[in-house]
């Protein structure tokens, strides 16, 4: 704000002596300006990497301040399952997080399960019924969340799954010691809590469809279809498809295992199953069919199996299954194989020789070869990938593995919010608009977008230049408590047990949160000029634009690039 | 949560907006931070520097308390009268600001200066350093380091002498308190300021003080290359009291090459890679000099 310029008329109104009579607050400093400094929210480059859309700077600051349960409630906006991502998830938000280019990411994952394990959070009812009603046909994650959305806009949502029990993947594909089932059951049971209708050993014929009034139905039945490998001899016994045997062992079906296993293939399937096979007593090789950097498994878990004593074979293509006259099982044939140049997908091409052949012994094969996407039992045709999760009759939508190609659960999840969106548009006879609430540059959206409860932010997200690392100190990543390995490996309890209070508060305190002011104070401290002043409802900054002289140390000095400098207009 | 988390206390703004300093000025943030430390209570001394400019024009002053405006060489001189004024008036808790650039402070006021300290006059003396002329147009004092550009170094040349070491010839005036500060590091400078003030006698303290103009740096890069120079040991931030006991008040965590101070700066772009090695050189020898006299 400009004060007022003194100024004397004639010689008898000055003073006596040159003595000060007011400020220099009169004089507009802010005309030698040429850009100036506006206080923004930026995105975070972590939210971008979220597939689930996951409120990840934000919820970390609510645990800064102590807010467990408000950090919850935030991530439980946008994803229903943070107990089982924080447990599962292969984190791309850490990979794009920016303190990576510093010392490391700060451990999301971990800090989700650390406040869904801890904090507080009772699910409700919708305030107001739609009146509209919702199938949803398979209860994996992207099901499960899609139903779970579809509940929170007012629909009536009834879930069928054609198992025994809920969970899909999440139950009969993820084994024990990665994902106990106490928190699988925990977190649908929110589900139950807000009326949402789960049909067990049941599928949904277009007949029922029509005759209990459904509206639409989203059809996530997932990617469990075996692909075959088609080796010789792979029929009978000693022979598993990965995904029928981690469903037993997850069952509790199969109670021990003999002698040497060998697993084929380099996926999550495969290393699930390897690691299962180990817990089981057997003596595990996995072999692949390229190199150990070309495994579409999650590298941690690899590292883990590793750990855990299980050997790997590389470069060999399984051609048959030995066996001996009684048809058991005696070991594996394969084939050499020469890594090449690599592919477009970045991995090695290989070349087969069908002469340079050997052979390892087993007992026990498991083929985890990969699933091709399941089929829908109703007369539908869709895309692949279509983000829409639209099919070719209305009011039938598709979601989850059956439609994309990334076949992880926080992609499911996202594929679930997604399809809650196209759902909730065509029941209002509108068209979705998912770009509005995607996050810019990101594939993850928001649901609270979605309903008008915040704003999106503009432009791109904060980079690691923009930080001012020199307000970070160096703080080791929290490493969390771990099973002793002998425990481990003998049984299918829990492995990685989760951070400590102190450890998780520590780890929050590592988030340099990018884009998001936090007060610090920082443009206030260095400013020149005096002309930058705390709100009076302490929720920002004004900027006193009749002096700001646009020196740009307010932007360089912000630790989180939360301020940026824009050009003045004439 | 809050990083870093600052001990300047909550208090009213002593230095008032619309002031002429140029864009990005170390010496006003420098200001605002010694008049917080010192409060309401104080009479400042300018001599001739960039502040004289900066304060405003007659009958205006950005600043919040009385200010004597005195000659170049003067400032430790009119501080000393100044504060014999008030205490004869009995007013002893006022405190007493000489504040002035290098050139009042390492050419020109020197003799009033050491006679000050010589004579333990109760007063704090404040030396915004920016390391040359600047007001007058960039001209070399002998606080301009080796290997600057300057407007009155011989052309195709540069500064060849080592800067003055200051703290050095003030704390063997065996004074109370003797300390550096460097606008980069307000929390540091602001509770240096408040030691001082609890000493009676000579206090001097020496701020590294960023000047865009004269550096040649973009002016929203002037506390990043101030923080520079004390990652990088080229300006350490240590306090002498009674001349003997000396504290380093800060440490690097991540070591900084002189380099990266000196490229950050276009004064210093026509210097060779030699020279930058000597400084180097120059420099950890220097600071395990202080180190060694600090017992660390």
């Amino acid at each position: 704000m400009l004060g007022e310029l003194i100024q004397f008329h004639s010689i008898e109104e000055l003073p006596d002596s040159p003595v000060t009579l007011g400020t220099t607050l009169w004089n507009p400093t802010g005309t030698w300006r040429s850009v100036r400094p506006v206080h923004v929210t930026r995105l975070s480059p972590c939210m971008l990497g979220c597939p689930a859309g996951n409120p990840i700077e934000s919820f970390i600051r609510k645990i800064e301040e102590g807010d467990v349960d408000g950090a919850l409630a935030l991530i439980r906006e946008e994803n229903p399952l943070p107990a089982i991502c924080g447990r599962v998830c292969f984190h791309p938000c850490e990979e794009a997080c920016n303190r990576a280019s510093m010392d490391a990411s700060v451990a999301i994952h971990e800090l989700e399960r650390w406040v869904a394990d801890r904090g507080k959070w009772r699910p409700t009812v919708p305030e107001k019924e739609t009146g509209k009603s919702v199938a949803v046909v398979g209860s994996g994650p992207a099901g499960l969340t899609a139903a779970y959305h579809l509940r929170r806009l007012g629909h009536a949502v009834t879930v069928f799954e054609k198992e025994k029990e809920l969970g899909g993947l999440l139950r009969y594909g993820i084994p024990a010691y990665r994902l106990p089932k106490d928190v699988l059951d925990r977190e649908i049971g929110f589900l139950r809590e807000m009326e949402i209708i789960f049909r067990t050993e049941t599928t949904l014929s277009e007949s029922d469809f029509e005759k209990e009034g459904f509206q639409a139905v989203l059809f996530a039945v997932g990617a469990q279809r075996f692909r075959d490998p088609r080796l010789v001899h792979q029929e009978g016994e000693g022979a598993w498809k990965a995904l029928e045997f981690l469903k037993k062992v997850n069952e509790g079906e199969i109670k021990g295992l003999k002698g040497k296993v060998v697993v084929i293939g380099g996926g999550n399937a495969a290393i699930d199953a390897a690691r299962c096979a180990l817990r089981l007593g057997g003596q595990v090789t996995v072999a692949y069919r390229r190199m150990r950097e070309d495994m579409p498994a999650f590298d941690e878990e690899v590292a883990a199996a590793e750990a855990e004593g299980i050997s790997f074979v590389f470069l060999a293509v399984p051609q048959s299954v030995k066996r001996d006259g009684k048809g058991e099982v005696t070991g594996v044939g394969f084939a050499r194989a020469k890594a090449g140049s690599l592919d477009a997908s970045g991995r090695h091409k290989i070349t087969v020789d069908p002469h340079d052949t050997f052979s390892i012994e087993a007992d026990t094969v498991i083929l985890a070869t990969g699933e091709e996407p399941d089929e829908i039992p109703w007369q539908v045709d869709y895309k692949p990938e279509a983000t829409r999760c639209e099919t070719d009759r209305p009011g039938v939508f598709v979601a989850g593995d059956v439609v994309g190609s990334q076949r992880t659960v926080a992609y499911a999840i996202g594929w679930g919010k997604r399809a809650a969106v196209a759902i909730d548009a065509f029941l209002a006879g509108k068209e979705a608009e998912l770009e509005k609430i995607t996050l810019p540059g990101g594939e993850g959206i928001s649901m609270r977008a979605y309903r008008g409860e915040v704003t999106i932010p503009e432009g791109e997200a904060v980079s690691f230049e923009e930080v001012n690392d020199f307000y970070f100190p160096d703080v080791k990543r929290a490493a969390p408590r771990r099973l002793p390995m002998a425990q481990s490996v003998s049984g299918f309890k829990e492995v990685v047990k989760g951070l400590s209070k102190p450890q998780a508060l520590r780890e929050a305190g590592r988030c340099f949160h990018c884009g998001d002011c936090v007060m610090c104070d920082n443009c206030l401290i260095f400013c020149p000029d005096i002309a930058i002043t705390r709100k009076e409802d302490a929720s920002g900054y004004d900027v006193d634009l009749d002096h700001c002289k646009g020196c740009g140390i307010c932007a360089r000095e912000c630790p989180r690039g939360a301020i940026i400098m824009v050009e003045e207009r004439v | 949560m809050i990083e870093p988390t600052y001990t300047i206390e909550e208090s009213e703004e002593l230095v008032h907006p619309g002031h002429l300093a140029c864009q990005g000025c170390g010496a006003t943030i420098a200001m605002r931070y010694v008049l917080k430390a010192l409060g309401k209570k104080t009479v400042v001394v300018i001599p001739a520097c960039c502040w004289s400019i900066i304060v405003g024009l007659f009958p205006s002053s950005c600043l919040d308390v009385p200010l004597i405006h005195t000659a170049f060489e003067t400032a430790a001189a009119a501080a000393t009268g100044a504060r014999a004024a008030l205490d004869v008036q009995g007013q002893e808790d006022v405190n007493v600001l000489a504040w002035a650039g290098d050139g009042g402070t390492f050419d020109i006021g020197f003799q009033a200066l050491s006679g000050a300290a010589e004579r333990n006059e109760n007063i704090i003396y404040c030396c915004y350093d920016n390391e040359a002329y600047m007001n007058t147009g960039i001209q070399r004092s002998s606080a301009t380091p080796v290997g600057a550009w300057t407007t009155t170094t011989p052309q195709g040349g540069l500064e060849d002498r080592p800067k003055k070491d200051i703290v050095r010839i003030m704390a063997a005036h065996n004074v109370p308190y003797t300390a550096t500060a460097n606008v980069a590091f307000p929390d540091d400078l602001y509770q240096k300021i408040k030691k001082a003030a609890s000493y009676k006698g000579m206090k001097f303290i020496h701020i590294l003080s960023p000047c865009p103009t004269g550096w040649r740096i973009p002016s929203s890069e002037s506390i990043e290359v101030a923080r520079l120079a004390t990652l990088s040991n080229v300006f350490p931030l240590y306090e002498v009291i009674n001349g003997s006991k000396w504290r380093v008040t800060y440490i690097p965590q991540k070591k900084v090459p002189v380099e990266k101070y000196l490229e950050a700066q276009a004064r210093f772009r026509l210097m060779g890679e030699e020279e930058k090695k000597r400084i180097q050189k120059n420099v950890d020898e220097y600071w395990k000099e202080l180190l060694k006299r600090a017992k660390r």
